[in-house]
């Protein structure tokens, strides 16, 4: 993929150290980025931690950026690691692998009802309430499209409980979407 | 495909669809947390970051045309520092031809010292012949009588006599001596070899310029037993004009003071990386200090 022209003369300004390009990078990104770490965070202020952390981190590593890529993907990515890095960080003392939750085996290929009736910030209200260990489960698959096995991986869990956590999360969504859509 | 998958396909498409509507702007705290952090762990230079923090939006070629106005600028600034070499030079000629040379005693700076400020002080230079001398008034309001020097990077080595020990009271932090570049008169003394043929020098009262060392640390511990319980900045007052500003590691501003007594404790901050922001006046030159405190309890 080629990378367009105003993003690679940015990028030049950027490796050289140059504040005005990396604030000018950071402009060009940091809605659609804040929108990516509000799925993860709970709240906006939250979000805007992983941002900063993100951001900073693209801008320390940007020399590793080989063009392979689109600058967004890359950039996406590396929002998606710090707000991975956030969800470990925060949930370090939670009790995860109980037993029976990697066990679980709940029916998990129903469709989300009602997504119709939402308002895209109804959805990102939702999300963010969703309890923080479902949350990260769930956004990495139905949003970053990361499969279990790198998810088990990244959030140093089982398979099993990866997948029981996505079905949670979802019916935990499919609840909270129902009784938002009954309330109206 | 999979029937199953493609409906999970949608299914992602459809969430992704409906977070796009969204538009969220990150508040303007962001981009100065990560300044703020950019600026410790890739430090731009000072007057450059100063450029560039201003508001931008601007047009790549903005930068461009930005460089073009810079040209004359650095031009000067090429001119300029030329033109005070050659003023330097000529003034150090002319100290060396002079019968009562200067000469200082130069205590090596410790490598520890982050930085360096000039400060203008005075500091008068006796000269003493073996032959017992007389000491002639000091002649501070005479404008003629003094000497200015002023301590700069270029360094002028003045060879000292062997019969004209010198001593120099208070002993300054002296690193290199250079005439100032703004005083009109030159840098002849009174004494006149031809109507004083006595090779004795006044005392003289000679405005140099004493460095200030800021010391800043990077870690205090506020817990109450009375070693370095405060952020102290060892140097703060020689600076006749100070601004401390402490963030933590988000960039939000947790301490602001124009008159710090090195007093904070911080406060109820947790434990932690802290960047602090100083910026202080001394001599009339604005530095900037930067870095990173931790607060450890």
């Amino acid at each position: 993929m080629s990378i367009s022209k105003i993003d690679k003369e940015l990028l030049e300004g950027c490796l050289k150290n140059d504040r005005l390009s990396q604030r000018k990078l950071y402009e060009k990104y940091a809605s659609k980025m804040l929108l990516v770490c509000m799925r993860y965070a709970k709240t906006k202020e939250d979000a805007e931690d992983i941002l900063i952390e993100g951001f900073v981190k693209v801008f320390s590593a940007l020399e590793k950026f080989k063009m392979e890529s689109s600058l967004e993907t890359w950039i996406h990515s590396i929002m998606v690691n710090a707000s991975i890095s956030y969800f470990r960080k925060n949930n370090k003392h939670y009790m995860v692998d109980s037993i029976d939750e990697g066990n679980m085996d709940i029916p998990n290929e129903y469709d989300l009802d009602g997504l119709d009736h939402l308002t895209g910030k109804d959805l990102l209200n939702i999300l963010q309430q969703m309890p923080e260990h479902l949350k990260c489960v769930f956004n990495l698959v139905a949003f970053e499209g990361y499969d279990y096995e790198k998810i088990a991986e990244e959030l140093d869990i089982n398979i099993g409980t990866a997948r029981s956590r996505m079905s949670k999360g979802k019916s935990w969504l499919q609840e909270r979407i129902k009784t938002m859509h009954n309330n109206q | 495909m999979d029937v199953g998958l493609k409906v999970k396909k949608m299914e992602q498409n459809k969430l992704k669809d409906l977070l796009e509507q969204v538009t969220e702007q990150p508040s303007n705290e962001c981009w100065s947390g990560i300044e703020s952090r950019l600026d410790v762990l890739f430090p731009t230079d000072i007057s450059q970051s100063a450029m560039n923090s201003g508001p931008t939006g601007a047009s790549p070629s903005g930068s461009f045309l930005s460089k073009i106005a810079a040209a004359p600028l650095k031009a000067a600034a090429i001119i300029g520092s030329i033109a005070v070499v050659s003023v330097v030079t000529i003034l150090t000629i002319q100290t060396f031809t002079k019968p009562e040379n200067i000469t200082t005693v130069i205590p090596k700076v410790s490598e520890t010292t982050p930085v360096i400020t000039p400060v203008d002080t005075l500091i008068s230079i006796e000269v003493t012949d073996p032959v017992p001398s007389k000491k002639v008034e000091n002649l501070i309001s005479d404008k003629t009588n003094k000497q200015e020097l002023n301590i700069v990077s270029a360094p002028i080595n003045v060879a000292p006599q062997p019969n004209l020990p010198v001593t120099a009271t208070p002993t300054p932090v002296l690193t290199e001596i250079r005439p100032t570049q703004t005083s009109t008169e030159k840098p002849v003394s009174n004494v006149q070899p031809v109507t004083n043929p006595d090779p004795i020098i006044q005392n003289q009262d000679i405005p140099i310029t004493i460095p200030v060392k800021i010391t800043i640390p990077n870690v205090f511990t506020p817990n109450g037993d009375g070693y370095n319980d405060t952020f102290v900045i060892e140097g703060i007052e020689d600076c006749s004009e100070h601004n401390l500003i402490i963030k933590n590691s988000n960039g939000k501003i947790i301490f602001q003071s124009s008159d710090y007594q090195n007093d904070w404790n911080g406060m109820d901050c947790p434990d932690g990386v802290y960047i602090y922001y100083f910026f202080y006046k001394v001599n009339a030159i604005e530095e900037k200090m930067l870095g990173r405190v931790i607060i450890k309890r």
